[in-house]
């Protein structure tokens, strides 16, 4: 099966930073209409070189303003979806925040000393990002999520 | 020389534990708590190494099915499932798990319903809707930002085909795209929707023989806690303890037999002199 998705946690609540609604929100001043990505074939072999596998959906939503989007991605650290929100402009990474965290550990990922290491990164030409953030201990999977989603979101502005 | 004869007529209650005596003692003591250490000390070692190497070795991607490991961690579902059947889809929830002829989505909520949208399967708890494609594909997923205001209530379609969603407030209808939705001002005249309801028998045994060989504990956590020993409960934990205990004791005890033993005539050891 294409879809063999995990849901919410057994060993304990999510932990929700922040509503998706009210990230968009607050990047973007308002919900505008909601846009979507469709993925051709050629895309979808991009983003599976990005993630190692392919993106939970084949349509991936989006939402802009003045030359600002907004991609609301999830992607497994361990077990477990991680929710972020990044603002992207003119082709770097306006902000990221972690709205939903469902893992046991590696919570660290969430704070805004790990996640302003984004700021102002970009795409660079085999893919990877132009700013690596460093890793923290016990948290090595959730860091690598968050580096592909960025990433992932910086595919996706290019391809709108 | 032989040794004073007051010496050897001190009773033996009174008497001090000579030095051989205590090597020996520690030796024997040292001998027998190893071999009661050796399999929990074993198991620590080797799954603590495989531990550190959970990503090379793969154990995040493989998983247990074991039902008695499954139950442990409440990974079978609890209570009667609800459902329905979308042509040949069973569409279910069990104990919060929101299933697709058995496999787990990623949904989260209570299940409201599911229709058929053109070639499409739409689902809806009542705070996501999934627009799943032949392929068993997730094409779209809906939430609180792209939706009309939660709670979702229910779901249809009318004569045109189009997909409605009924919120508290009030129903509205999607666009060809699923993307776009509008109100619609007074309740649709047609409507159709299919009855969500218990599961028959047979086809919740199915489900639950689904359930377990889908398997969800991935190998990396089970050999965490077996590592641990809270897979075993309270008894894991205290043998746990005993392995860790037994390695203090064995090095105090290895530590006091590493001093050379000092030699007698003709190659014998002090000890061996003694015992004669």
């Amino acid at each position: 099966m294409a879809f063999l998705l995990f849901g919410g946690s057994a060993f304990g609540a999510p932990r929700v930073y922040q509503k998706p609604s009210d990230f968009v929100r607050s990047s973007l001043g308002e919900i505008p209409a909601t846009q979507v990505i469709q993925l051709s074939r050629a895309q979808q072999k991009s983003v599976r070189a990005i993630l190692g596998k392919r993106y939970k959906s084949s349509a991936i939503r989006y939402w802009q303003k003045k030359g600002k989007t907004v991609f609301i991605l999830e992607e497994i650290g361990k077990t477990e979806y991680i929710t972020t929100g990044f603002a992207v402009k003119n082709g770097k990474i306006d902000s990221v925040k972690v709205l939903v965290y469902r893992e046991s550990h590696g919570w660290e990922v969430a704070r805004v000393p790990f996640t302003k290491q984004f700021r102002g990164a970009t795409l660079k030409s085999k893919g990877g990002l132009s700013k690596q953030p460093r890793n923290i201990a016990g948290a090595t999977l959730s860091v690598r999520a968050l580096t592909k989603l960025a990433r992932l979101a910086l595919y996706l502005e290019s391809q709108k | 020389m032989s040794e004073p004869s007051d010496t050897k007529k001190r009773p033996r209650n009174s008497q001090k534990l000579s030095v051989p005596r205590k090597r020996k003692l520690a030796r024997a003591w040292h001998r027998w708590l190893g071999l009661f250490v050796t399999v929990p000390l074993l198991w620590l070692a080797i799954s603590g190494v495989a531990l550190n190497h959970s990503d090379a070795l793969g154990l995040d991607q493989h998983r247990v099915t074991a039902t008695w490991v499954l139950r442990h961690y409440h990974q079978l579902p609890e209570g009667e499932p609800v459902g329905m059947r979308v042509g040949e889809r069973l569409v279910a929830q069990w104990d919060g798990m929101i299933l697709l002829d058995g496999e787990r989505l990623d949904m989260q909520g209570e299940l409201v319903g599911a229709v058929p949208v053109g070639h499409q399967l739409v689902i809806a708890s009542d705070e996501r809707l999934l627009v799943i494609g032949g392929a068993d594909e997730v094409i779209l997923e809906h939430d609180e930002i792209s939706l009309p205001p939660l709670p979702i209530a229910g779901l249809a379609t009318d004569q045109d085909g189009a997909l409605l969603v009924k919120t508290t407030q009030s129903w509205w209808r999607f666009g060809r795209d699923l993307l776009q939705f509008e109100k619609v001002n007074s309740t649709p005249k047609s409507v159709s929707s299919l009855p969500l309801g218990p599961l028959p028998e047979d086809e919740k045994k199915q489900l639950l023989n689904r359930l377990k060989d889908m398997g969800f504990m991935p190998l990396s956590r089970v050999l965490l806690d077996a590592h641990s020993g809270k897979l075993f409960g309270s008894f894991g934990r205290l043998l746990n303890d005993f392995a860790a205990l037994g390695i203090v004791v064995l090095t105090i005890l290895g530590l006091r037999l590493f001093p050379k033993r000092r030699e007698g005539a003709n190659g014998r050891n002090r000890t061996q002199l003694n015992e004669k």
